[in-house]
């Protein structure tokens, strides 16, 4: 038996790459719902923004999710062998 | 003893180190969150024990990297089973004692693989599956976690340089969500090991009586639904008891955590977890986050980790793995002794001792409500009580300790009636209006001082120069109490003090409070 290098690698890297990626996501959110300079609140193309790289950030986390659950559970819902 | 009854213990042991595995670890996941303040601590533990059932049933890759990878289930019996799973009972439970976020699932490998040794031999034992599934991910998931930790904190405190004051706000939030991932990644992957167990007890019990029955196993099959289910609900019923001994030191012993650091820690070890799930190996949610915890600390300031704590958890993680499988070993040995006394005596003594650690425990208590309070767990020394009762302290002090200690005081007769009682609860609005309008400044009656107000200083003089009745000796109580208003009965009335030895204070003390 051989030490499963790869899987190993891939582990780490999903974890740095993922990690960065969704604080990442959530900074340029937070920067674009920020207000700038002496304004109240951001302006609507800022929110929209915001609140879209948001979404994006969230759909990313329910893909990673899934495909990790996806097969289990139609393994026990017996939809696939 | 038939196979099924064995088969029936080892399984509800199974389910016991599966709830210690949930208490001990349920600060993996929240013991951030709660200590930068996304969640109370109840509410912390009740989502991460549903999260956690959730998390169970989403994955089994690991389950089978136990049940037939690190073993040879051919030459494993039930009784090594059960001889394991009391050794890292009794290690989760040693370690919680000592508020030491150590690895259960290191404590499980570690005593199966020192029974398997005692009683199989080395070749019960796959030593590679050994380096290559727990080993070697024990040492790289908490240095990757710490470096993914790191850089999240650098990019997530970027944005707040230059943003709103609402940044950590939204951080917190952020938090509180990444804090339930991490909880679902920890059921799908500490929940799998005790499925694993018990799949492994049901191959192991199949192959010993020969026979097939409705609850049989082979090697190399996945777990039955029954037993993901049951295992899922034990750890989560685990989590939702609360390990705060353990939070304590994870929330607070480490570092002090803000929301962008907590959301940096949970989304490291969350995606960590996930993926090495994913791949089958048996990774210790309780390196990962501490890893985490560690590498978000040094994205700050260096002097912000406490490296003494750090320094106590890595000693423990190393002795993990050996001394699990001593206790593993030493119980595999006893279990095997006789025909059933050998088994009965370790369950005795796995009872015994879980109720000394309890006992133990009580002493320095650890609970949601002090949890955030300090960032140390005591285990020995002298044992908390409550505060001394403040005669020694206040004005009478010189005169009445010496010959009274305060222990030895007699309670006040007050102390037994419904206003005793009363005090328990802070006051009602309309009771604090009613105090506010009394005027105690006038007749000098002393009931009008406030010091039932929550957060009065009982020990202190108020601002009439007098002492709350309950930290005055009997006689001195007696003359001065009387009804709070004219329209609120007394309920201060001790049977055999008469309502005539009431006086106004500014009476019986000349030169007090007027």
């Amino acid at each position: 038996m051989t030490l499963d290098w790869m899987a190993l690698l891939q582990v780490s890297l999903v974890t740095i790459i993922g990690s960065v990626m969704i604080a990442a996501l959530l900074s340029l959110a937070n920067w674009l719902l920020a207000p700038l300079g002496e304004a109240e609140q951001p302006t609507p193309i800022r929110r929209v923004a915001g609140y879209t790289v948001m979404a994006l950030m969230v759909e990313l986390v329910g893909a990673a999710l899934y495909l990790i659950a996806h097969q289990h559970v139609a393994r026990l819902l017996g939809l696939s062998d | 003893m038939p196979v099924e009854a064995i088969v029936l213990i080892v399984v509800l042991t199974a389910l016991v180190f599966d709830f210690t595995n949930g208490f001990h670890d349920s600060a993996n996941a929240m013991a951030t969150a709660v200590s930068a303040g996304s969640y109370r601590p109840k509410q912390a533990v009740l989502l991460a024990a549903v999260m956690n059932l959730i998390g169970a049933c989403l994955s089994t890759e690991v389950a089978q990297t136990i049940s037939s990878g690190l073993v040879d289930d051919q030459l494993v019996t039930p009784e090594m089973v059960f001889a394991a799973l009391v050794g890292a009972i009794l290690w989760n439970l040693f370690t919680w004692l000592l508020g030491l976020p150590s690895s259960s699932s290191h404590a499980i490998f570690g005593a199966l693989i020192g029974a398997v040794l005692v009683r199989a031999g080395t070749a019960g034992v796959h030593g590679w599956v050994v380096v290559s599934k727990i080993l070697l991910p024990a040492l790289v998931a908490p240095t990757v976690a710490g470096v993914a930790a790191f850089l999240a904190t650098k990019v997530a405190y970027a944005s707040i340089g230059r943003a709103h004051k609402g940044s950590k706000k939204r951080f917190r939030q952020a938090q509180r969500v990444s804090s339930l991932l991490v909880a679902l990644a920890h059921g799908t992957s500490d929940g799998q090991k005790t499925m694993g167990i018990i799949t492994l007890v049901l191959v192991s019990a199949t192959i010993a009586s020969g026979q097939s029955h409705w609850w049989s196993a082979q090697p190399g099959d996945g777990p039955h639904w029954w037993v993901i289910l049951a295992a899922g609900l034990a750890i989560a019923l685990g989590t939702y008891s609360g390990g705060w001994r353990i939070m304590r030191t994870m929330g607070k012993g480490m570092a002090d955590i803000e929301a962008p650091q907590g959301f940096a820690v949970e989304t490291s070890s969350m995606v960590a977890i996930l993926a090495s799930s994913h791949f089958g190996f048996g990774l210790s949610t309780t390196h990962v986050v501490s890893g985490a915890v560690i590498g978000t600390g040094l994205s700050r300031t260096p002097d912000q980790v406490r490296w003494r704590t750090a320094r106590n958890m890595g000693f423990g993680w190393l002795l993990t793995l050996p001394a699990a499988g001593l206790l593993g070993a030493g119980a595999a040995f006893l279990a095997e002794q006789g025909s059933y006394a050998g088994f009965v005596a370790v369950l005795v003594i796995l009872v015994l001792a879980a109720l000394a650690i309890k006992l133990l425990a009580g002493r320095h208590k650890v609970s949601a409500d002090n949890v955030t309070d300090s960032a140390e767990v005591r285990v020995f020394g002298k044992a908390l009580e409550p505060p001394a009762t403040p005669i020694t302290q206040g004005a009478l002090a010189p005169v009445l300790a010496p010959a009274l200690p305060a222990s030895t005081l007699p309670d006040h007769p007050l102390s037994a009636t419904p206003l005793a009682l009363a005090r328990l609860k802070p006051p009602t609005k309309k009771q604090r209006r009613r105090q506010t309008r009394r005027p105690d400044l006038a007749t000098g009656h002393e009931s009008a001082t406030g010091h039932d107000r929550p957060g009065a200083d009982r020990t202190q003089p108020d601002r009439t120069g007098h002492r709350h009745p309950s930290d005055r000796p009997q006689a001195e109580t007696a003359q001065t109490t009387t009804p709070a208003t004219p329209d609120q009965p007394s309920t201060a009335e001790p049977a055999d003090q008469p309502v005539a030895a009431a006086q106004p204070v500014a009476a019986a003390r000349p030169g007090v409070g007027v």
